[in-house]
């Protein structure tokens, strides 16, 4: 197995295989089927025979048609053997997979809920601060990752105003070769995934009772709960307030070719850059029944001190913890406001926060939501609405998706009927030191994209069918849409 | 349905039902060639490593020859059924 190969996953019976694997897979069964067509026309043609089976000896119409009838069943045999085996490889690949997952998980539960014991022996208010200290710590992490991504930590002064004030550049230099590392991603899985682990230990909870009601079991406790937890512990001293977002649109509409590939789709996310505008949308075919393309960027803003940027942090806690990220609600105003029916037909496409964005939009059923693909995305368990097609691109080496921990996206939980492809970005290549998360650039998605594109795996190109179905080929038009919150002001005014 | 003697001692022409028949080996020889052809190595390289790889490629290579082997028999069907219609119309049947 070659781990720069697209690895499939979900949106069946398959947990994960290679689209190489699968496209032989169906190969095979393919020819199965052809062979079984061979026989049924070789019975007819046989029926055409103008002198009975006993005379048809070698050198006959009648003695040929025997042995290729025999030839045929002999390949519709081998085919399907074939690929039999073929889908038992996959299927053992898989549970190869899981177990690994699951194995890192069953180990970081274990050892999160003997430190949350040790941190249990604490008087409870002692014990209350360490677990605040935890959270601050997650939540630094979850920030140096912006840090990362952004380059420069924008912390924009929320009472004072403009201008933006930056902090100075992070003194810690952290080597993208490290970062960018499957086993460093996996490890981060799994510590995300036991910070509810911890305070079970501390609340002096069974273990056996942490792992029923968390993500290996119920799924009642777990990286969702513990972004609600986060928020409200912020929200008690000021950090991530959310409020009401306005939307307006910037520029004249441009004209634009549909999409004619998923590279083509990756390279039109926006870039997630402070002044610009984050929400680009695309309109096609004929005006009384348009379709609509639907492109939305990651996190701009990493602070949690709420400022006018809805694509900050807070929405991303919110998106986790299952909440209404002010981001989601700008993308859902911008498609209002550019005219988007409920009936017209849309294709979403979104990066990072941009991705769990547009899945939250899908499942939310205000729009006639045709496909979904996010690159990068956190994944909050949003579950798929039936009729939607949704794809989830993730780099086992990048660190963002696994922010949600284990039950993300890359890990080991059910994950219905979203089609999750993975790929390890850079593989067999130096990895870029000039980005400090190079696996999480659009970029690189979009690397993985045009790889997915010369995928012969059905459900791919399926994919790639239905964006041309839903969009067309044709020429339209382009609008770009800018979302601000607006935040409250001390004396109580809105800005 | 095989054509029964009639009271004369003749039985009916052979030759539409023959051709009937040419026509749809030719049909589905050209639909086993195609299969062949599509049957590659192409695509497989660099999936597996090792023995599994191998083993799949020899399995490709045994059902690549069952093909072209059913590919040959539907061309001497064809031919035979040609054989045949000449044989019909020299009056032999």
């Amino acid at each position: 197995m070659n781990d720069g190969d697209l690895v499939l996953s979900g949106g069946g019976s398959f947990m994960v295989e290679t689209d190489t694997v699968f496209a032989q897979m169906q190969h095979m069964r393919r020819l199965q089927g052809e062979a079984n067509d061979w026989q049924l026309r070789l019975a007819r043609i046989r029926e055409l025979q103008t002198s009975p089976a006993p005379q048809w000896v070698h050198g006959t119409v009648g003695a040929s048609v025997m042995r290729a009838a025999g030839a045929a069943e002999a390949i519709e045999v081998g085919s399907g053997d074939l690929a039999d085996r073929l889908e038992s490889a996959a299927q053992a690949y898989g549970l190869a997979e899981r177990a690994r997952a699951n194995g890192g998980r069953i180990l970081g539960e274990e050892l999160g809920w003997r430190l949350g014991v040790v941190l249990g022996q604490f008087p409870p208010v002692q014990a209350l601060l360490l677990w605040a200290a935890v959270l601050v710590a997650s939540g630094a992490v979850v920030q140096r990752v912006g840090i990362l991504v952004n380059g420069q930590p924008v912390l924009t002064a929320v009472e004072e105003g403009p201008p933006p004030r930056a902090t100075t550049a992070p003194t810690l230099q952290l080597d993208p070769r490290v970062l960018t590392s499957t086993a460093f991603v996996g490890a981060l899985r799994v510590v995300m995934s036991s910070l509810d682990d911890i305070q079970a230990g501390a609340l002096h909870m069974p273990l056996s009772l942490s792992r029923f009601l968390g993500e290996g079991g119920a799924g009642i406790r777990g990286t969702q709960s513990a972004a609600k937890e986060t928020v409200i512990a912020g929200r008690s001293v000021g950090l991530f307030r959310n409020g009401p977002v306005a939307v307006t649109r910037r520029g004249a509409a441009v004209p634009v070719r549909a999409p004619a590939s998923l590279e083509e789709v990756a390279s039109r996310i926006p870039k997630a850059e402070a002044r610009r505008p984050q929400v680009r949308i695309e309109k096609y075919g004929d005006p009384e029944r348009p379709s609509w393309g639907v492109y939305v960027p990651g996190t701009v803003e990493w602070s949690p001190i709420t400022t006018s940027q809805p694509w900050d942090i807070t929405s991303n806690l919110d998106a986790v913890a299952g909440g209404e990220p002010a981001s989601a609600d700008a993308v859902a105003q911008a498609m209002r406001k550019a005219g988007i029916k409920p009936g017209d037909p849309v294709v979403f496409a979104g990066h990072s926060q941009g991705g769990a964005v547009v899945q939250i939009l899908a499942a939310h059923g205000e729009f006639n939501t045709k496909a979904v693909v996010t690159f990068g995305a956190p994944e909050g368990n949003v579950p798929v609405p039936e009729g939607v097609s949704e794809i989830a691109v993730e780099h086992t080496n990048d660190l963002v998706p696994a922010l949600t921990g284990v039950g993300g996206v890359g890990g080991a939980e059910a994950v219905g009927d979203r089609l999750i492809v993975r790929r390890e970005a850079f593989h067999n290549q130096s990895i870029p030191t000039d980005d400090p998360l190079p696996a999480h650039s659009m970029s690189a998605y979009a690397d993985t994209a045009r790889a997915m594109d010369h995928s012969p795996e059905s459900r791919l190109t399926d994919f790639a069918g239905l964006l041309t179905t839903t969009l067309g080929t044709g020429v339209g038009s382009a609008t770009r849409w800018k979302g601000e919150r607006l935040v409250p002001s001390p004396a109580g005014r809105e800005r | 349905m095989y054509p029964l003697v009639d009271v004369l001692g003749t039985a009916p022409n052979p030759v539409p039902a023959l051709r009937h028949q040419r026509t749809l080996l030719a049909a589905l020889h050209d639909d086993v060639q195609a299969a062949w052809q599509n049957l590659s190595e192409e695509g497989v390289t660099d999936t597996w490593r090792g023995t599994a790889q191998q083993g799949y490629l020899d399995r490709l290579e045994h059902l690549r020859s069952e093909s072209r082997a059913l590919a040959r028999l539907l061309e001497d069907a064809v031919w035979e059924a040609t054989a045949a219609i000449d044989r019909a119309h020299a009056g032999l049947w």
